[in-house]
């Protein structure tokens, strides 16, 4: 497989041995992403939209350009993206800055499966604005949000206003029925906010999907940290919102008595925002672009299918949702005797294996699922069946390491 | 493989899997709760005014040692526990001197951990909640649940 050797972390790892599964934390950055980040450092650098020179006019020029790299990507209008700091920025964002639309007792409906960084922002801002909080329980079979019981949800309790939503769980892989839930929403006058971070890889059509607001990050799409974005279909909506974050860059006018607010992304974008980063991301993308997204999915696809098979035949370990029809390659591991710490411990120590152990921030999740944490395998594009067996050997010698 | 089995020496896997002193006494002097959030890993430290004892769930270091640590203070009646937890943040620190260092017994095997940097909060998180239990001092919480939450681990 090409791909693998574009990655220069993969190829020639910090030490050996050495495998990354740990892309649902974050992935690698391809070559090409380093030396544009670099390239931008030793010779574009400068602020952006004030200084009348050539420098800040080129930075500006790359600044938007990233814009509209991503917004194709996502095939959403150029001023339909606003880059965060992150994923995590990006909700505290959408909750700060819609729930001031709200009015108490109006609803806001989680899931089980979400991120912290969906869940937490909104209970802040129910507090603040005294918003009910419900959650959309999810099938206990199959690891994905059970759509009947949210439709009875959404019929019942006609002041939910949002629904918020994981793509795809980061702790379980299990893939989430995002369209049907946003036609769901769509069809009870609900805004809809997706966390697409963990499938930040695939091609996705918003503009098909009606969503309102979909999440994404950098650094878990072959891209830098520290940049994210909320992106959104609809063109001149962050025109209606309630500003978040206040100060240079979101402001059209500022008086002694009152300030007026920018049009567009850069109402949500005060302060000098993260344009290397910005560089960086738009050159993961465009790798992206360059490959055949039927080619490597065909792949990833083939991989994830090898997991499961070598997964099920581990004995000790309980494989979460393992058989989950539609699911990422992403894997959590509990094994009754080992504590998910220590088994990732003892990965990396003795195998070089690079894994996630605890709570993967969702902890209402497991606390359903009655469990501490678990440990976490997450493979991606440059991942070999040859790592799977590894991990399999690693698993089964470590109840001989712990003497369980 | 020899820098993992310092680790998990085998006083580690005794004291995990057969922890010391941990039970819930049943008249709860003072007790306190600590939490790694990075892990969701709990230990609950109690007082019954003469004996602490522990409950709680989590990686095999935290247990084995919440178990040391209170097994030592047993074994040291007569020495204030904050002694030894002053002795044992130095140890991590690595500043610590041999001839206290060789006094910390059996404890002395966490060591090891400030190799493994991630770990450090599985193996501190006891000594973070005995500190807070005996520094809140005489905290009466006989109106409280009179058991840990913490299950078994």
């Amino acid at each position: 497989m090409s791909i693998r050797s574009d990655f220069p972390l993969i190829v020639n790892p910090p030490y050996e041995p050495f495998c990354y599964a740990d892309n649902a934390a974050s992935t690698q950055q391809p070559r090409a992403v380093i030396e544009a980040m670099q390239d931008y450092a030793l010779h574009m650098h400068a602020n952006i939209h004030r200084s009348p020179y050539r420098l800040a006019e080129n930075a500006s020029h790359i600044y938007e350009n990233a814009r509209k790299t991503l917004a194709m990507r996502f095939n959403v209008p150029h001023q339909g993206v606003v880059f965060t700091s992150g994923a995590t920025s990006a909700l505290n964002m959408l909750a700060f800055s819609l729930s001031q639309e709200l009015k108490p007792g109006d609803g806001v409906l989680l899931s089980l499966l979400d991120h912290h960084s969906m869940i937490v922002p909104w209970q802040e801002a129910a507090k603040r604005h005294q918003l009910k909080i419900f959650w959309a329980p999810y099938d206990r079979e199959t690891g994905c949000i059970d759509l009947n019981a949210v439709k009875d949800i959404v019929q019942r309790h006609p002041e939910i206003k949002i629904m918020s939503i994981i793509a795809a769980s980061n702790a379980l892989g299990t893939r989430q029925p995002v369209e049907e839930l946003i036609y769901l929403a769509r069809s009870a006058n609900i805004k809809t906010i997706v966390d697409g971070c963990q499938i930040g890889l695939e091609p996705t059509d918003l503009q098909r999907m009606k969503v309102d607001f979909w999440v994404v990050t950098a650094h878990k799409m072959f891209g830098p940290t520290g940049i994210g974005a909320v992106m959104t279909p609809h063109e001149g909506i962050w025109d209606t919102l309630p500003v978040y974050q206040t100060g240079g860059g979101a402001i059209s006018m500022v008086h002694q008595n009152n300030t007026l607010f920018a049009h567009g992304p850069a109402r949500f974008e005060a302060g000098t925002p993260p344009i290397q980063a910005a560089y960086g991301w738009a050159t993961a993308i465009e790798y992206l672009n360059r490959h055949s997204f039927y080619r490597e999915n065909r792949y990833l696809r083939q991989l994830t299918d090898y997991a499961v098979e070598m997964f099920k035949n581990i004995s000790g370990y309980r494989v979460l949702f393992l058989d989950s029809n539609d699911r990422l390659p992403v894997f959590s591991f509990v094994h009754d005797r080992i504590h998910p710490h220590d088994l990732a411990t003892y990965l990396d120590h003795l195998y070089g294996i690079a894994s996630r152990a605890g709570h993967h921030c969702t902890m209402p999740l497991m606390e359903s699922l009655e469990l501490p944490g678990t440990l976490r395998l997450s493979f991606t594009w440059y991942n070999t069946k040859d790592e799977i067996n590894k991990c399999v050997k690693a698993l089964e010698q470590a109840t001989g390491f712990f003497n369980v | 493989m020899s820098d993992l089995t310092a680790l998990y020496h085998d006083l580690i896997f005794d004291h995990s899997q057969n922890p010391k002193c941990f039970r819930t006494p049943k008249n709860i002097v003072q007790k306190h709760e600590s939490f790694n959030p990075l892990c969701g890993d709990k230990v609950c430290l109690f007082y019954d005014g003469q004996n602490y004892t522990f409950e709680g769930k989590g990686c095999a270091m935290s247990m084995a040692s919440a178990s040391l640590l209170l097994e030592h203070i047993a074994n040291h009646a007569h020495t204030n526990p904050l002694t030894f937890l002053a002795d044992l943040f130095q140890m991590l620190d690595g500043t610590l001197a041999d001839d206290k260092k060789r006094s910390l017994g059996k404890l002395q095997v966490l060591e090891t951990v400030k190799h493994y940097p991630s770990r450090v909060k599985c193996v501190t998180l006891s000594w973070h909640a005995l500190r807070e239990l005996i520094l809140k001092g005489g905290a009466d919480v006989s109106s409280e649940h009179s058991s840990c939450d913490c299950p078994h681990p």
